[in-house]
């Protein structure tokens, strides 16, 4: 009989961890119904839809005037289809997605915690864990929304309208680049998002708080990158081998994430170090928070 | 078709409703609503959803209608001048949640352009009136909801206004604080103020309101006194069950009474009537307990409910004349 | 109750300014500005420090072009301004508190002055209080950039308090729009060459520094074309575009209807 209720308890529990679809669905149902959104969405997209017909103007021009494509490409190392093309597009999506996932962080988890909506959740045959990760799923696939699958979607172009079968067949990594860096930004900045909602639910402090994780820190990474820079040091290489640049979260996922594109970048240890600090704290504090709300309620 | 009683009084009313009509995009909140309020209680009952919230909106300012004119004491509703007029006790229990009550009372009254010793004569005036003097101090965010009620009724208060505008305020409050506060509103009735008061609970408004305004589904269904009212329920079908030993023998009898529509018996021992004039059967029940000895255990009526009156009201309404 | 009140419009509207006031400073968002500005200031004290690989001290140009155009101009003082402005009357519009200040008979356009004021007043003494600090940390040689300086952040924060109170009045999620205004619109178009960078309250602001100043702050010519305009013209724009915000803001809240 306990054997049977013992049974009956693992397929509850596992059966829990479905319901993190629905939770996201529901989540991200609740922001895309929202018209600011799509106003921000749409501005996430302007950097893609240049990036798409800047692609689609060099295959032209490789096509009938060779020799200006090659000067172009050499010009814009941002547009020679390598693993550096998706990924720093990835990377400059930053601001817009930074002020997208705050919008989306405050719909999607702030009003739960600020108006008592987690018990709701809670009430079901699931906990905190099972809420995180429903929340986690629907801020990693508003993350993909903007960088993953517009990425996805420039090099299956770059590849349809060069020599395709060639392209696919070498930069066939790129493809798996770009989703391994797209998991561990949806991941780090998925984690950190809902660790600051789970504290700071309001949307006033929450935007002042990440607007100074994703721009005050950086400008003061480069300000303490040039000021305790050695006599005779080049401002590039301050840049690339300072550790003040630590500073700079989202600096320290583009170090990271140049290991899915093959390429090591000076700084990795220190910047994987960070990245894994803040994914294990922001874990921490979100399970702290959602305990401490649920004895709450 | 709305049923008219005897809401205005011989003075200029202070709120005049003419053919107001509201709109949220394709959704009409308000159809075509004309009333007038005069000093005393008057009762706005609806069920949720009905547009009581919409129409005290209106009244209070806070919204403008999409056709016709709310006046309050002769100025548009929407103007500042109106609003000097009028006391607005809101719904939610939102306030200025760090404030303490009395602190919060205080500054509504500079709020209204009190200063100095008049805010703070009128802040002691009103905390007695509803009963916080002594717990005026604490922040409001450590309040019950009763007493949250209290201090947002005080600060609706604390200008004096001609026509105190109060969107369900017994919500959350025990039945003792409900006496005091409904003592309350009567006193203020009784000075000549126009109390208006918002309620999906029949009930709650009959003891307390000189008036009613039904309000469903956007349409003002009766207005007027509550014996204008009560005649017109008289014609309201209600549904009553009543628990006997022999539910089989006693059901032909009950049959045989003229206020009785129909009898359906629910074994073992239930029957269920549907009366056509609620008053008149039951005089008539009460005669026909005594007078025969039948062993009766339990008689209630079971569609009584606010919702089920309006539906009743909206059915009538929509009957040709 | 006296039933002749003896009442006061501009001790009603004095009401709105303190309540209005009291609310904004005691709220989470300065609890954020303290922390950043604590780290700014931390960071250019840091900076300021001289190395033993470079004893120099730090000039005032070096601290305009190093710390207060990056830092400051670009970051902390739009983020000020949004923090207090954009939350001002959508903050009482999600608290649901706005009711009480609707209901009361002051004329809706005065509430919305008292607010303005309110909230002018507190991000004002904040950003010029900061910038005062971060000065003072090069010595008198900050004295100098201070005076450059102050007037035009005064100007730009009335700008910056105008447009963020205007979006309050117009949005409830205020603070995201003027989130995207702050961090996308100003800092994408100052680098876009034209006439585009023109919509930006900080192409004034720093068309203003640049002009005629003693200190020489205009960017490197290597740098993307800014083309700013003379320094009259930018004090012009800033003080209409504040007026007009503030018009359009008193006009758009005396009309709107809030749910």
């Amino acid at each position: 009989m306990s054997e049977s209720n013992s049974d009956n308890e693992s397929v509850i529990q596992h059966k829990a961890w479905f319901a993190a679809w629905p939770i996201a669905r529901t989540a991200m149902h609740l922001v895309f119904r929202r018209k600011l959104f799509w106003v921000l969405f749409a501005l996430a997209l302007l950097s893609f839809l240049f990036m798409f017909g800047a692609i689609y103007l060099l295959a032209t021009l490789r096509q009938q005037y060779p020799q200006v494509e090659q000067f172009i490409t050499g010009m814009l190392k941002d547009l020679d289809g390598s693993g550096t093309t998706f990924l720093n597009f990835m990377v400059a999506q930053g601001t817009v997605t930074m002020i997208l996932l705050a919008f989306a962080g405050s719909v999607l988890a702030g009003n739960d915690h600020s108006r008592g909506g987690l018990i709701f959740y809670l009430s079901r045959r699931i906990n905190v864990v099972h809420y995180a990760a429903g929340k986690l799923l629907a801020i990693g696939l508003i993350i993909s929304l903007t960088t993953t699958l517009p990425a996805l979607v420039l090099f299956i172009e770059y590849g349809l309208l060069g020599d395709t079968g060639t392209y696919f067949g070498e930069k066939y990594p790129i493809f798996f680049g770009i989703l391994g860096y797209g998991a561990l930004l949806s991941l780090a900045v998925g984690l950190l998002l809902f660790a600051l909602v789970s504290w700071m639910p309001k949307p006033v402090p929450l935007v002042m708080l990440w607007g100074g994780l994703f721009v005050f820190l950086p400008i003061l990474s480069r300000i303490l990158t040039f000021a305790m820079r050695k006599p005779g040091m080049r401002r590039r290489d301050a840049m690339e081998e300072s550790p003040w640049r630590l500073l700079d979260f989202w600096n320290d996922l583009y170090i990271v994430g140049n290991k899915f594109f093959g390429v090591d970048k000076p700084l990795f240890t220190g910047a994987a170090v960070v990245v894994c600090a803040v994914c294990i704290i922001s874990a921490l504090a979100i399970v702290v928070r959602l305990r401490q709300l649920q004895h709450q309620s | 078709m709305t049923i008219k009683g005897t809401t205005t009084t011989a003075a200029r009313p202070l709120v005049e409703v003419g053919n107001v009509s509201k709109w949220f995009g394709p959704l009409m909140a308000l159809n075509d609503i004309s009333l007038e309020i005069g000093p005393g209680i008057t009762g706005l009952i609806g069920p949720n959803g009905a547009g009581k919230t919409t129409l005290l909106k209106l009244l209070t300012g806070q919204s403008k209608p999409s056709l016709g004119n709310v006046q309050i004491c002769g100025h548009d509703a929407w103007l500042s001048k109106a609003k000097a007029h009028v006391g607005y006790c809101p719904y939610g229990d939102a306030t200025w949640d760090e404030l303490s009550g009395r602190r919060l009372v205080q500054v509504t009254a500079g709020l209204h352009g009190f200063t100095g010793d008049e805010a703070k004569r009128r802040t002691e005036a009103v905390l007695e009136t509803v009963g916080m003097v002594d717990r005026a101090n604490r922040p409001v965010h450590t309040y019950s909801k009763g007493m949250r009620q209290r201090i947002k009724l005080g600060q609706a208060l604390i200008h004096d206004p001609d026509l105190l505008v109060l969107d369900e305020p017994l919500n959350g409050v025990d039945p003792v604080g409900r006496e005091e506060l409904n003592e309350l509103f009567q006193r203020l009735a009784n000075a000549g103020k126009a109390v208006l008061i918002s309620s999906h609970i029949l009930n709650e408004m009959d003891e307390l309101a000189n008036h009613i305004l039904f309000v469903c589904r956007g349409k003002l269904l009766a207005s007027g006194s509550l014996e204008t009212i009560r005649e017109v329920l008289d014609d309201y079908p209600l549904k009553v069950r009543v628990s006997c030993g022999s539910p089989r023998q006693v059901a032909p009898q009950l049959m045989a009474l003229e206020s009785v529509k129909s009898v359906s018996v629910e074994p073992p021992e239930d029957l269920f009537l549907e009366v056509q004039n609620p008053n008149r059967f039951y005089a008539e029940f009460g005669e026909f307990a005594t007078a025969d000895d039948i062993q009766l255990s339990r008689l209630k009526a079971t569609d009584t409910s606010a919702e089920a009156v309006f539906d009743y009201l909206m059915e009538r309404a929509a009957r040709p004349e | 109750m006296d039933s002749q009140p003896n009442i006061s419009r501009f001790a009603a509207c004095l009401q709105v300014f303190r309540l209005t006031l009291r609310r904004q400073f005691f709220s989470r968002q300065t609890i954020v500005i303290g922390v950043l500005l604590f780290l700014a200031l931390a960071i250019t004290i840091v900076w300021a420090v001289p190395k033993p690989w470079n004893p120099e001290p730090r000039t005032g140009e070096q601290l305009a072009e190093q710390i207060l155009s990056p830092l400051f101009m670009g970051f902390l003082l739009p983020l000020i301004s949004l923090g207090y402005a954009s939350s001002t009357i959508s903050g009482e519009r999600t608290g649901q508190t706005l009711v009480y200040l609707l209901s009361t008979s002051i004329p809706r356009p005065q509430i919305y002055l008292s607010q303005f004021s309110a909230v002018l007043l507190l991000t004002m003494g904040i950003t010029l209080g900061c910038l005062g600090t971060l000065c003072v940390t090069v010595g008198m040689d900050g004295v100098a950039v201070l005076r450059e300086f102050a007037p035009v952040v005064t100007l730009a924060t009335v700008c910056y308090v105008a447009l963020f109170l205007l979006f309050s009045a117009w949005l409830r999620r205020a603070t995201f729009l003027a989130l995207a205004y702050a961090l996308m619109i100003e800092t994408l178009t100052a680098n876009i060459p034209g006439v585009v960078k023109r919509i930006t309250v900080s192409f004034y602001a720093n068309s203003w520094l640049y002009d005629d100043s003693p200190l020489d702050l205009a960017p490197n010519a290597n740098l993307p074309p800014y083309e700013p305009v003379s320094g009259g013209i930018a004090v012009a724009v800033l003080l209409a575009a504040s007026i007009g915000f503030l018009a359009l803001g008193m006009w758009l809240f005396s009309r709107k209807e809030y749910e």
